[in-house]
């Protein structure tokens, strides 16, 4: 037997609503009709025979009862809805072997059947949340908590990021340190993935060369850049400017997180392509950029094309943090292809765009090939 | 004897125009084979026919005038080592030409037919002005 309230099951079907449209801010009163089709779609709902309904002795003190003996709900001509609740409690409490603990008082407004009939009333008219919505609430905003709490322990990481000496004659090398305390994982452009806090001496060879340190913080959700300029007097220009990518395609790429991305395009294009690349972090955009120099690939010309001696290609890539939660980036390829011909030393841009696909796509599969955790 | 003698001459001058104007109708009709088959693109085939033009035309041009325009009977020059050295001269000249256009690039090759004009000109200028420029050598 249950004590008190506890572990009650209040069930109120659909069937039971759809008897009164107008559920809110009054009592119904209820003939015997409508009495009857409600204690018996509460029955259905409890899995209990239905009472009888019989009409309340006349000179009875009460307007409802129940009787245990012959399982009769005793009712008015016209009653309260509640009340029908409440004898029904009886009439459940007396099918189910006593479990609702109906012999606490003899009814009193602060009774168990009173209860009963309070808490089936508000279920009927909405008041009362369902227990599975308290639930589902309930551990929405533990989890919220959760997720706040995280967040503030997760602090963001402060990166001391620094370039020594900061203007270099061609060849000199120049030390850059970092250290970026609380970070998950740590890429240096034009280097790759590094330690969380190391120095490195680098021989920059371009005119103007900034280093962008990016950094993945706790469950990757902050990505910081910062950048140091390096001026080399006497440095070259090899990189082909932005207008000249004419030709673009945007790809979607799934990587564990963006400092694995951009370590795999790091890798695949300096190391699995040989090109010289630039890399640098857009602010505005919030994009990483991978330019390359120009490189002559013999796999871009066909046997049949006797007439060319060469194509070289170079690459502007663009990779997007979506903060994506399944690690998707967007991957965007730009190509610059020129060909030379066979008795000739210039190269004149590629007037063919299957040319310019051709080597967005082998980028691209080469990317994809290569995104792997244990890479 | 000396009606001999002027038969070699003519011939000699002969000779000097044929390895001229053979060497040239050789080297533009590589270019324009170059064009035709998209081994070059348009504008180096006009630097490069302009160049070669700049090379051989001052040579061929007063080859041509003198057969044309001063040309006499009874013409003579000396023959022998001079006569040689012109055909050296000649034929060095026009095959470095050809060897630039058939085995170089083309931008190359125009550099170097440039700079040649400037070196060696002295090398052909002298012979072709020797036999055609002067008829009263004898």
């Amino acid at each position: 037997m249950k004590k008190g309230n506890e572990g009650w099951d209040i069930r109120c079907p659909d069937e039971l609503k759809e008897l009164f449209p107008k559920r809110s801010g009054y009592y119904y009163r209820v003939g015997h009709d409508i009495a009857k089709k409600v204690l018996i779609i509460l029955s259905a709902a409890y899995h209990i025979p239905a009472p009888k309904l019989d009409n309340i002795p006349k000179g009875s003190s009460d307007y409802a009862m129940y009787d245990y003996d012959t399982q009769t709900v005793l009712l008015d001509n016209r009653n309260h809805l509640k009340s029908v609740f409440h004898e029904f409690y009886h009439h459940l409490d007396n099918m189910t072997g006593g479990e609702y603990d109906s012999a606490d008082n003899a009814g009193s407004s602060s009774s168990l059947s009173w209860i009963f009939a309070e808490k089936l009333w508000n279920t009927f008219t909405n008041k009362e949340k369902k227990p599975s919505q308290k639930r589902v609430f309930g551990r929405l905003m533990i989890l919220l908590l959760l997720f706040i709490f995280i967040s503030l322990q997760a602090e963001e990481p402060k990166i001391v990021f620094q370039v020594n000496p900061g203007k270099v004659q061609l060849g000199d090398p120049v030390t850059l340190s970092w250290d970026a305390p609380g970070a998950d994982a740590v890429f240096l452009t034009n280097i790759g993935r590094v330690e969380i806090k190391g120095q490195l001496e680098v021989y920059p060879k371009e005119k103007l060369t900034s280093y962008f340190l990016i950094v993945g913080s706790k469950f990757g959700l902050k990505v910081k850049a910062e950048e140091v300029k390096i001026e080399v007097i006497g440095g070259r220009g090899i990189f082909p400017q932005k207008e000249a990518f004419i030709h673009s395609w945007t790809y979607c790429l799934t990587a564990p997180s963006l400092v694995e991305l951009l370590d795999c395009c790091h890798y695949v294009l300096q190391n699995a392509m040989r090109f010289e690349v630039d890399e640098r972090y857009d602010r505005k955009k919030t994009t990483t950029v991978f330019v390359t120099g120009s490189s002559i690939q013999p796999d871009m010309v066909e046997k049949t094309e006797i007439h060319i001696r060469s194509r070289r290609i170079s690459y502007w890539v663009e990779i997007r943090d979506n903060k994506s939660p399944q690690g998707k980036f967007t991957c965007e390829i730009r190509t610059f292809v020129e060909y030379q011909l066979r008795m000739e030393n210039t190269w004149r841009p590629e007037t063919s765009d299957s040319h310019y696909l051709q080597g967005a796509e082998k980028l691209y599969n080469l990317l994809a090939q290569h995104i792997s955790p244990g890479r | 004897m000396e009606q001999v003698k002027t038969e070699k001459i003519k011939n000699a001058r002969i000779i000097l125009l044929c390895i001229w104007l053979g060497f040239a109708l050789i080297n533009f009709g590589i270019i324009m084979f170059y064009y035709f088959k998209h081994w070059i693109e348009i504008d180096n085939f006009k630097a490069a026919m302009t160049q070669l033009n700049a090379s051989c035309a001052p040579y061929l041009g007063a080859m041509l005038f003198f057969f044309w325009g001063r040309a006499k009977k009874g013409d003579t020059v000396k023959t022998g080592l001079p006569f040689w050295l012109a055909i050296i001269g000649s034929v060095v000249w026009n095959g470095a030409i050809l060897s630039f256009i058939l085995l170089l690039n083309i931008e190359v090759a125009i550099d170097n037919i440039k700079n040649i004009g400037g070196l060696l000109s002295w090398l052909v200028a002298g012979a072709i002005g020797y036999y055609f420029a002067n008829n009263s050598s004898s």
